[in-house]
């Protein structure tokens, strides 16, 4: 391990060129006057670095709002279902249910974790047209940043608890974080109504327990 | 800690033995240096301490009646009324299985508590259909593929109902409550007993049972299909920050209710029981794990 300085002078010693330009380096080397050549391996806790220094995590605990995506909300739903997708509000594609901002990002590693209950109605997923063994229906997940896909996942079906994980490395700067969904797309066997006393629009799937975390660790 | 200021050296000055000796001095005082005398760019990771800084807690345990054959297992069943004292998972004694912090962690504003479990499930019911009792929610009603009449059908959103509850109190492990942010799914709505969705913080679900559709024609059925959820999993994920103050977590445990379904109140969506459902729902557990850590947010 080095120490601050190489060279300790005396008094009375003469000071030679090498002797003079080692400290006159350590002077300079940083605002301090230390760099890190010179800190003792295992030196460093929280009580030296500022806050955010070297890593910073964000999180909701309940995303977008309450939890639940709140982009489909039919309320032409029967009592027994949540006022959520079905095929008359959802249009369909790629759904953002929300884009949270990361500010402060210093650059380096970014883990992103994202978990949800999704519920999808796959009544008809073994449709006569739809050809055997059926096509279930499934909640796709992805998560972009800035833009850019980092992952994405098949999602499940029925009504299941979700984990989607991602880990990218990223430049310096504010990122933009975007949590979507894609729902498999009805067959043409699929029902849009539930009939008899109720006669109302069919819930089709929901997103539900949203929460994310994003671990930035920088350089 | 104290702050090191010292006049830097400027252009045309002389460095004189007593002036670099003063500064040894100060840098090699034990403990010296804090965020005014280190740059953050000076920091690499050898730098860092290894032990509670970033990761600053973790532990883990085995939960459940651990049998990766599944010759022995647990079995519960649904529950019905309120208020319901939920089903804690437990090894095949009967005995819960919490995942113990010892003398607590301590939580504060400058940390994050992350919890993953995990639990192996099979779902599945005794009698005959009984999504399709009186009173039940469910099932839906779909017109039959004749062209007269009306075929009910599961609707595959009946699930239970997993959550975390944690004790704050002392190392006793006896005064267990949910976590903040989850109910206990024994609030009132209309004639049920459930949770708000936004009561569901720390909620994973799994299917209780499946019927699909046997060859629907254009959203109409003619026949129906009883599908077997079969051994499964279910799994979790939680996150929670303190506020100001200090909360001191001594142990974490997967407990669960069942069998609900969901439902909208005056616009708000809820997961309560399914009571007429619940008597014939039935639950075999195995083993997974529950596992935890704090970890520095900034």
């Amino acid at each position: 391990m080095k120490r601050w300085t190489t060279r300790q002078a005396l008094s009375g010693n003469l000071t030679s060129p090498a002797g003079f330009n080692d400290e006159f380096r350590n002077q300079q080397s940083s605002i301090t006057t230390l760099d890190r050549t010179q800190l003792p391996t295992a030196s460093v806790d929280e009580s030296n670095l500022k806050d955010y220094a070297i890593h910073r995590i964000w999180y909701d605990k309940d995303f977008p709002t309450g939890g639940e995506q709140t982009v489909d909300k039919d309320t032409s739903v029967s009592v027994n279902m949540w006022q959520s997708s079905t095929a008359q509000v959802h249009a369909g594609g790629w759904t953002s249910i929300g884009t949270v901002p990361l500010t402060g990002f210093s650059g380096g590693s970014l883990f992103l974790e994202w978990t949800f209950n999704a519920y999808v109605q796959n009544i008809f997923a073994k449709g006569a047209n739809d050809g055997r063994p059926g096509s279930p229906a499934y909640m796709r997940a992805r998560i972009l940043v800035n833009g850019v896909v980092i992952v994405e996942r098949r999602g499940t079906s029925y009504h299941e608890h979700m984990r989607v994980t991602g880990s990218q490395q990223f430049p310096p700067g504010d990122l933009s974080v975007d949590f979507q969904f894609r729902l498999t797309e009805l067959s043409q066997d699929g029902a849009v109504n539930v009939s008899g006393l109720l006669n109302t629009n069919l819930m089709q799937a929901h997103l539900w327990n949203s929460r994310y975390l994003a671990f930035g660790r920088w350089r | 800690m104290s702050r090191i200021t010292r006049p830097r050296i400027i252009d045309g000055q002389t460095v004189d033995a007593t002036d670099l000796n003063s500064r040894f001095t100060d840098y090699s005082q034990p403990a010296a240096l804090n965020a005014f005398n280190v740059r953050d760019a000076a920091v690499d990771l050898g730098h860092l301490k290894r032990t509670s800084f970033q990761l600053q807690q973790m532990d883990q345990t085995i939960i459940g009646n651990n049998d990766w054959k599944h010759s022995t297992f647990n079995t519960v069943s649904g529950q019905t009324g309120t208020p319901a004292a939920p089903h804690i998972v437990s090894d095949g004694g009967g005995t819960p299985t919490p995942l113990s912090l010892g003398s607590g962690w301590a939580l504060n504003a400058d940390n994050i508590l992350r919890v993953y479990w995990d639990l192996s499930v099979k779902p599945y019911y005794t009698g005959s259909r009984p999504w399709a009792n009186v009173g039940a929610l469910s099932n839906y009603i779909f017109p039959h593929g004749s062209g007269s009449g009306t075929h009910d059908i599961a609707t595959g959103v009946t699930c239970w109902p997993f959550w975390l509850q944690w004790d704050i109190t002392d190392a006793t492990l006896t005064n267990w409550v949910n976590v903040t942010g989850q109910s206990d799914f024994n609030n009132g709505v209309s004639t049920y007993f459930g949770n708000q969705l936004s009561q569901c913080e720390s909620t994973s679900v799994v299917n209780a049972f499946l019927e699909t559709a046997g060859g629907p024609v254009n959203g109409a059925i003619n026949t129906r299909l009883a599908v077997d959820v079969g051994w499964t999993s279910v799994s979790g994920a939680w996150h929670y920050k303190e506020g100001l103050g200090t909360t001191t977590v001594y142990g974490l445990r997967v407990v669960f209710t069942g069998v609900c379904h969901s439902l909208n109140n005056a616009g708000v969506n809820w997961l309560v029981r399914d009571d007429p459902v619940s008597p014939s729902a039935r639950l075999d557990y195995n083993g997974g794990s529950l596992s935890a850590m704090v970890v520095r947010i900034k």
